[in-house]
């Protein structure tokens, strides 16, 4: 999906501070970041700026709130008492760390609802006919969404598919950290035993188009070399196990 | 500071520690050290994202999730670049603009309203009660032009985009480009000059 803007980085870094861009000029504003260190820090300033007048609102959290934080770290450590992430049908793969499903569980209750301001954000600007589709499908009464979790130590949070019951779906790919060269993205459809290639996502994916056959158990997402490969043996980068 | 439930004592070891050495313990997989980054900063955190939902079960999963990326992914703080807080801060505040904007264009399909609104009036009120913590911060608030603070507490408080603020405020979007940047550094001025900053 081709992103233009004319928009300068600098204008746009005040509203970015507050959070107050649309995704395009997010995405231009922080690539801008990486690498113009004077927008850097005066981001930085505000930030600063900004951490100040919070002080008004400062109201301790219930008690709840840690306990559920120390509840999740606990399900994440090495410890003998870990949930462990049940070992499915995938052999191929690489089991994800218990971190994935216990983070999971919180994440997407918050994480779902970010998926109409993705809607929002396709219906308002998008003149981009894949983009376009995508939104549909995003709305589609028929539509499944699936949030695949990012697993730990990938840079990934989660990524957003939508898929019909034909089949017919589309990769947010937007989450997903640009890689080299030599690398690129690949989706897998698992269905029982069979890991089949739904398609090479390229490097820095945006919107990506798909089709699976029939009805599938979960999707992945690998790391593979430029190219994509027939048969993976790399540890999913993100991974969703159906509704189940 | 209202006190929802009195927050978890942190281990004394940590007390004199700054945000660097805090966030490398951390990383080091010490939890106390989280206990007490989770006791400077929670209320902050909570408070802020409270503020901006107006639903305090969504500002406890704001929370959660925010002291979570810390301990999952502490090498996103950078201490050369600010202070814990005002990182934890901004992270918190872009997890509630986007639970708002996706809320608000639900609401909008529901609806069948093509055009984006937050539903409720706008929030002019935020700045000036954050400007009763201190004559300092009040100083700085006051050095706005009130439309400067109308374009900060709806974009900021109101998790609106500087275009709904131009269209919300009727005025053209660069023209509110520019006033939250001047305004972002009006309140900067004062609060610098007396020392207001942390620094750790």
């Amino acid at each position: 999906m081709t992103r233009t803007t004319t928009a300068d980085p600098a204008e746009l870094i005040g509203a970015y501070a507050l959070d107050a861009v649309e995704v395009h000029e997010r995405n231009l504003v922080e690539r801008a970041l990486k690498t113009d260190s004077a927008l850097r820090r005066e981001l930085d300033e505000y930030h600063d700026t900004l951490s100040l007048l919070v002080a008004g609102f400062e109201e301790s959290p219930p008690r709840h709130v840690w306990e559920t934080i120390q509840s999740h770290i606990a399900a994440t450590t090495g410890d003998a008492d870990v949930i462990a992430f049940a070992p499915r049908r995938h052999n191929r793969f690489i089991m994800l760390a218990g971190a994935v499903a216990a983070v999971l569980a919180l994440v997407l209750g918050v994480r779902v609802v970010q998926l109409d301001d993705r809607i929002a954000a396709l219906e308002a600007g998008a003149d981009d006919a894949i983009a376009r589709a995508a939104g549909a499908a995003l709305t589609s009464a028929d539509a499944t969404v699936a949030v695949l979790a990012g697993a730990p130590d990938t840079g990934i949070d989660n990524v957003t598919i939508v898929f019909d019951r034909n089949g017919l779906g589309y990769v947010f790919g937007d989450t997903l950290p640009a890689l080299g060269a030599t690398a690129t993205y690949q989706l897998w459809a698992i269905t029982g035993d069979a890991l089949i290639s739904a398609g090479v996502l390229g490097n820095d994916p945006g919107i990506a188009p798909f089709q699976i056959a029939g009805g599938i158990d979960g999707l992945a997402i690998t790391v593979e070399q430029a190219g994509g490969v027939v048969s993976s043996t790399e540890a999913p980068a993100a991974l969703w196990e159906g509704d189940a | 500071m209202t006190d929802g439930s009195a927050p978890p004592a942190a281990s004394s070891r940590w007390t004199e520690t700054g945000d660097g050495d805090l966030v490398s313990a951390i990383a080091a997989r010490d939890e106390s050290a989280l206990e007490e980054a989770y006791q400077r900063h929670s209320a902050a955190v909570y408070g802020l994202a409270k503020r901006l939902l107006r639903n305090p079960e969504f500002a406890d999963e704001v929370t959660q999730e925010i002291f979570l990326r810390l301990w999952n992914r502490p090498e996103r703080f950078d201490s050369g670049r600010g202070t814990l807080r005002s990182f934890l801060l901004a992270d918190a505040h872009g997890r509630s603009v986007d639970l708002i904007r996706a809320e608000t264009a639900r609401r909008a399909r529901e609806e069948k309203d093509a055009v984006i609104s937050s539903g409720t009036a706008p929030d002019v009120e935020s700045l000036a009660i954050a400007a009763t913590v201190s004559d300092q911060v009040r100083e700085a608030v006051a050095a706005l032009s009130e439309p400067e603070r109308k374009a900060v507490e709806l974009a900021y408080f109101g998790g609106h985009t500087y275009k709904q603020v131009a269209e919300i405020l009727g005025e053209p979007e660069g023209t509110i480009k520019s006033r939250i940047r001047v305004a972002l550094k009006r309140l900067r001025g004062p609060l610098t000059q007396t020392g207001l900053n942390e620094t750790t």
